[in-house]
């Protein structure tokens, strides 16, 4: 068939620019929110790209699979495998999803600009397969539908699939769908690749029963058989997969420091902000020094954005845009826990009370002007006993100054002098 | 009449109504995110205003089923018969969602009625212009098209009555009128040759 006769019958062509408005206006609103690495990057614009084409391109197929049917290619005596000829009915449908999520890279890539790092392959190609896997899902349902029922039923179909389990409980089963918005990923973590096995599996198990229903239809044994067990082999494994998983597809990040040595000290801060090392190691190695003296500890050998997994390794973070006193913030309330504790719901007192006034005094020991850290923490009720405790002898601070760490460790022990 | 009714799957179009009506009172304000053009941001978007579509598809179908070559020379009105069809399935899904809103069942069952009259009317306007195969694709992409475009709080445009609450009389008149004018067209329809 000729070219310009082929692309004009491919309905991918004209639904083309509905995929890219469509995931312009989701991506536009999340480019704001992408975090300095390229993982965050490829999770935003995959994601975008799988709820932006996976109904469109869905609801594309089932009108190329009605076409099909109605041009009866798979009756009478087979000239090619039906493998050819899905194979060129699709190639419009993967050449306009492959283009758009392009567009979505376009898009993403002056956000990431000059940040080290390149879209992660795997992410990239588990979106497509969960492109490729509703297409062929929508080609197999034209076989049996008309195109006035089959188009809207998997546009709207595989919009709640994509959509609606970011609104349901168990939490495991938004990580099914291929759409990780929102879920993944900071600086300091990485997709959890059990999600994106998940995800595959959920995909390749559609697509090959929506190729085994639309090659051979449903009344051999076999492609009942599969119909079943296919999806539910792949939903077992899948679901073991992500079944401890929370809300959010990522973990924490093990590799990827750069180091350098300040003073004695090891300073390591993530690759994707290797350009502010030398910067933030002036900064964080002094006031370490400071911090320790006040808080009765030897100074650190290793301040770092990893995990700190000793006494002598402390954390800190050099977030984008951080100036001076971020930093040394940042390093100050390193101490704090990041979150209270599971049983903290169940205490009678409220244990998180020692956040702000513990906070704000590792960060005046760490060297930073009172007015700055009030302007961070914002109005505090309670900056009288910050200003009692710090006219105490240095004994006493650091014994407040333990109390009241392991009372936001701890769900036992109350936090004193914080009011 | 028992050949024109296995024709146009009158079974299967009442199953259907009755299964849209089910799911709309289980779907309750259930919502899924979408993407707003105008608030920059996904904004919830209750299942049971979107459920409608696929029932307005069955009808449709169901409605424009058949030899169209046939039923314009034939004795009986086979184009009344389509339109009974498709008025009847609305009226009752209609009485269904006047029960659910004002029975206290699910607030938005009566919008839910009215969006599968607007989007059947839509379908029968997109089955005159562009054939039966291509009839949902204007009452789709109209309904996607209010989904990017709303605001999400206040009062609704008239244009955005799919996206409207049950009380809203402006919506449910758009909708109406919408209706009315695919069941006229649809009864002043004739086949045109080569088309689907």
């Amino acid at each position: 068939m000729p070219l310009h006769r082929w692309l004009r019958s491919a309905a991918a062509l004209y639904a083309l620019p509905v995929m890219g408005v469509y995931l312009y206006l989701l991506l536009s609103g999340e480019l704001q929110n992408i975090a300095d690495n390229w993982r965050d990057a490829t999770v935003v614009a995959t994601s975008s790209g799988v709820m932006a084409l996976g109904p469109t391109c869905a609801a594309v197929g089932a009108w190329e699979g009605a076409r099909l049917r109605r041009g009866g290619v798979l009756d009478g005596t087979p000239v090619r495998r039906p493998a050819a000829v899905l194979l060129w009915s699709a190639l419009p449908i993967g050449a306009a999803a492959v283009a758009v999520l392009a567009f979505a890279f376009a898009l993403v890539t002056p956000e990431v600009g000059g940040i080290p790092g390149a879209p992660d392959p795997p992410v990239v190609a588990v979106g497509l397969l969960v492109i490729g896997a509703w297409s062929l899902a929508g080609v197999a349902a034209g076989r049996f539908l008309h195109p006035a029922i089959g188009v809207p039923l998997l546009l709207i179909g595989t919009w709640l699939w994509l959509a609606y389990p970011q609104a349901l409980e168990p939490l495991w089963i938004r990580h099914l769908t291929g759409e990780n918005l929102g879920t993944c990923c900071s600086t300091d973590t990485v997709l959890d690749r059990r999600v994106l096995w998940a995800q595959a599996l959920v995909a390749a198990a559609v697509a090959v029963v929506a190729y085994l229903v639309w090659s051979r239809g449903f009344r051999p044994i076999a492609v009942k058989a599969a119909v079943v067990a296919v999806p539910a082999a792949a939903l077992v494994v899948a679901v073991s997969l992500v079944d401890g998983l929370g809300a959010d597809s990522d973990r924490p990040r093990t590799g990827g420091l750069e180091c350098v040595r300040e003073q004695g000290v090891e300073v390591c801060v993530w690759r994707e902000r290797r350009a502010r090392l030398g910067y933030a190691a002036r900064l964080v190695v002094p006031a370490s020094r400071r911090l320790a003296v006040a808080i009765g500890m030897p100074a650190p050998r290793r301040i770092t954005e990893g995990a700190a997994r000793d006494r002598e390794s402390w954390h800190f973070t050099v977030a984008p845009q951080a100036g001076d006193d971020d930093v040394v913030f940042a390093l100050a309330t390193g101490f704090l826990p990041p979150a209270s504790p599971p049983c903290a719901k169940d205490r009678e007192f409220d244990g998180d009370a020692a956040y702000v006034p513990v906070g704000t005094w590792l960060a005046i020991k760490a060297g930073l002007p009172r007015a700055v850290v009030a302007a961070k923490t914002g109005p505090m009720e309670n900056g009288d006993a910050v200003t009692r405790v710090l006219a105490r002898p240095r004994a006493d601070q650091i014994r407040w100054f333990r109390r009241n760490l392991a009372a936001l460790r701890s769900c036992d022990i109350r936090p004193v002098d914080v009011e | 009449m028992d050949l024109w009714t296995r024709v146009h799957q009158v079974a299967r179009t009442a199953l259907t109504m009755g299964c849209t009506v089910v799911l709309v009172a289980l779907a309750g304000e259930s919502a899924v995110p979408a993407p707003s053009l105008v608030r920059g941001a996904l904004i919830g978007t209750p299942i049971a205003l979107a459920l409608p579509l696929a029932a307005a598809a069955v009808l449709i179908r169901a409605a424009t089923a058949g030899p169209a070559v046939l039923e314009d020379v034939a004795v009986r009105p086979a184009r009344l018969y389509g339109a009974v069809l498709v008025a009847a399935a609305c009226g009752g899904v209609l009485a269904a969602g006047v029960v659910l809103t004002w029975g206290g069942l699910q607030p938005l069952g009566f919008a839910a009625a009215r969006n599968l009259l607007g989007l059947t009317g839509l379908a029968l306007i997109g089955n005159r212009a562009h054939g039966r195969a291509a009839a949902t694709v204007l009452p789709t992409a109209y309904l996607f098209l209010t989904l990017m475009v709303r605001h999400g709080a206040g009062p609704m445009p008239p244009w955005l009555w799919p996206l409207a609450d049950s009380s809203d009389v402006a919506a449910a008149v758009t909708a109406a009128v919408a209706f009315a004018c695919g069941l006229v067209l649809h009864l002043r329809a004739r086949h045109r040759p080569g088309g689907d």
